[in-house]
């Protein structure tokens, strides 16, 4: 097995014959969003600081977006201040959306990106909810999740799907001759007879569930396992494969 | 409403030009108005099988090209009136088979005919493709080995992707399992895929097996379809497998071994 299984998910860029792949690869976050409104009231920082506290550990580190929309104004110097006042509370601010080009200008002066807007009466923007100790209201993600590819038919020999950008979850059996790719990860609640390539994009995060593992070949960003080299105590088990280091980890789930 | 039925497997030599014969003549017996077709073009066995093959003129291209009218390439099944057999053309190849007209064949048969049954040729190209397009169910012949339950995951794959059905967004095909060339004996010695095992990887609902038999081979030497070969074990299977297809629900036979008697076993009688 020399081929390496990552170039299946690069195959749109198989016109480009001599160019090298693009060192770039795509990703997508949840991310918090301040909007420049709330932040003009006297009491936004220290709002901003009671919440925090609530919950340090979830806001440490967290990439802000700052939301131009219904403002105007605002120069380079003063969005230095901001990005240094959101620093001294451990968050960090990576960019704007929304506001005129002036306001842009002066964003991308001091290094933040401009980020697309909202299109109008989109679900954009919802309140934070963030984990509290003590309560129980699960976190709600800002943005959007992407939901994963949702398979519920067999997956035939000779088929071949690919997750982009998310997960990919089969509910039915996965046929030997068949191919799993996603770039994020891939669950199989049904045996996996087929190839399953998790993480092609590159993500070492990305991992592989079944229920009866007898995979011809796994793949997490482009490490693989062909079936030979699986271990005969997990064939014909539950498990769980993950990246660990440079090495695919498979373990028995119950 | 007619309904179209093919007999597709992947591999070849699995038993769907016996399964197809077979099955032609179960639903006549029944007193259903049944046409069988062969799409192997170039290596046509069905007229063989059905024991017509001196009796062919004209052919499924023929009809394909306006070179011959439905109604003259029919061949009236000698045995029972209400059946009649389409051939294949020895001569042309399987590129002859255009979608289009062939849809105007099968508008004209479902007029005439309760029941279609078409042979599919072996492979996933254009005859096999051509042979499943218009099909309104499928069954899908297996031999209890690794490549045949391979071959028929992928003619699965193309039912659900290739299928008019599955181009139109309509109901998907139903599809069917029919074991054949199945020897109890070599499963419980691990030689072969027992039923259970070809139905857990191809997980679609069972139809029916049918035992590997001599009975098969000296049926095809007299184009007598097996089914006709009323004591014999697959005869026995086949008419229980197009019960169930009609939705009669059977008990499922010959999956064990027979306990074959003194007599049988100093004849060396297998079924
Ligand atoms: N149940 C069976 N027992 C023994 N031989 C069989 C059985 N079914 C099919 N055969 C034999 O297998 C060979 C292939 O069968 P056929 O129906 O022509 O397959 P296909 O149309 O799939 O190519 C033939 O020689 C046939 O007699
Ligand atoms: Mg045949």
């Amino acid at each position: 097995m020399s081929s390496n299984p990552q170039s299946h998910a690069e195959g749109r860029n198989n016109n480009q014959r001599s160019a090298s792949p693009m060192p770039l690869r795509g990703a997508s976050y949840t991310m918090m969003v301040l909007s420049l409104t709330e932040l003009a009231q006297p009491d936004f920082f220290p709002r901003l600081q009671a919440k925090i506290s609530q919950a340090p550990s979830f806001f440490d580190g967290a990439p802000i977006l700052l939301n131009l929309e219904g403002t105007s104004g605002g120069s380079a110097s003063d969005f230095k201040e901001l990005v240094a006042r959101l620093r001294e509370l451990r968050l960090a601010l990576v960019g704007v959306q929304g506001g005129d080009d002036a306001q842009h200008e002066a964003a991308m002066d001091v290094g933040l990106a401009i980020f697309p807007s909202w299109r109008a009466g989109s679900r954009g923007l919802r309140d934070l909810a963030m984990p509290v100790s003590g309560s129980s209201s699960a976190p709600e993600p800002v943005v959007e999740v992407k939901r994963p590819l949702l398979i519920e038919r067999p997956v035939r020999s000779g088929t071949r799907i690919y997750a982009e950008g998310t997960d990919l979850v089969v509910t039915a059996p996965v046929g030997a001759g068949s191919e799993l790719l996603a770039d994020g990860s891939i669950h199989v609640y049904a045996p996996l007879r087929g190839r399953a390539l998790a993480g092609v994009s590159g993500d070492t995060d990305a991992r592989i569930f079944c229920r009866h593992l007898a995979a011809e070949l796994l793949s997490i960003a482009g490490r693989h396992l062909v079936n030979e080299e699986i271990a005969d105590a997990v064939l014909g088990q539950p498990v769980h494969v993950r990246l660990e280091g440079d090495q695919l980890l498979i373990e028995t789930v119950d | 409403m007619a309904k179209i039925i093919v007999m597709t497997s992947g591999k070849g030599g699995v038993g769907k030009t016996t399964s197809s014969a077979a099955f032609a003549v179960g639903l006549a017996k029944r007193g259903h108005r049944t046409a069988v077709i062969d799409f192997d073009v170039g290596l046509r066995n069905l007229d063989i099988a059905m024991g017509c093959e001196r009796r062919v003129v004209y052919d499924l291209v023929n009809v394909l090209n306006g070179e011959a009218t439905l109604r003259q390439a029919l061949i009236r099944d000698k045995r029972l009136e209400n059946l009649s057999i389409l051939a294949a053309s020895q001569t042309r190849d399987k590129d002859a088979l255009e979608i289009e007209p062939l849809g105007k064949i099968f508008d004209e048969l479902r007029k005439d005919f309760d029941y279609i049954v078409c042979d599919s040729p072996a492979g996933i190209e254009k005859g096999a493709v051509a042979a499943l397009y218009f099909a309104d169910e499928a069954i899908i012949v297996t031999n209890p080995e690794i490549s045949s339950v391979r071959d028929s995951d992928r003619i699965l794959g193309i039912l659900a992707s290739k299928s008019k059905r599955a181009e139109k967004g309509e109901e998907p095909v139903k599809e069917n399992l029919l074991v054949t060339r199945y020897d109890p004996l070599r499963v419980e010695k691990g030689e072969m895929l027992s039923v259970e095992d070809v139905q857990e990887i191809l997980s679609i609902p069972l139809l029916g097996v049918i035992p590997e038999s001599e009975a098969v081979l000296r049926a095809s030497n007299i184009g007598q379809p097996v089914i006709l070969d009323g004591d014999s074990a697959p005869a026995q299977a086949y008419e229980d497998a197009v019960g169930r297809f009609l939705g009669e629900t059977i008990e499922h036979r010959f999956m064990r071994p027979a306990r074959r008697g003194f007599f049988a076993r100093l004849m060396g009688r297998t079924a």
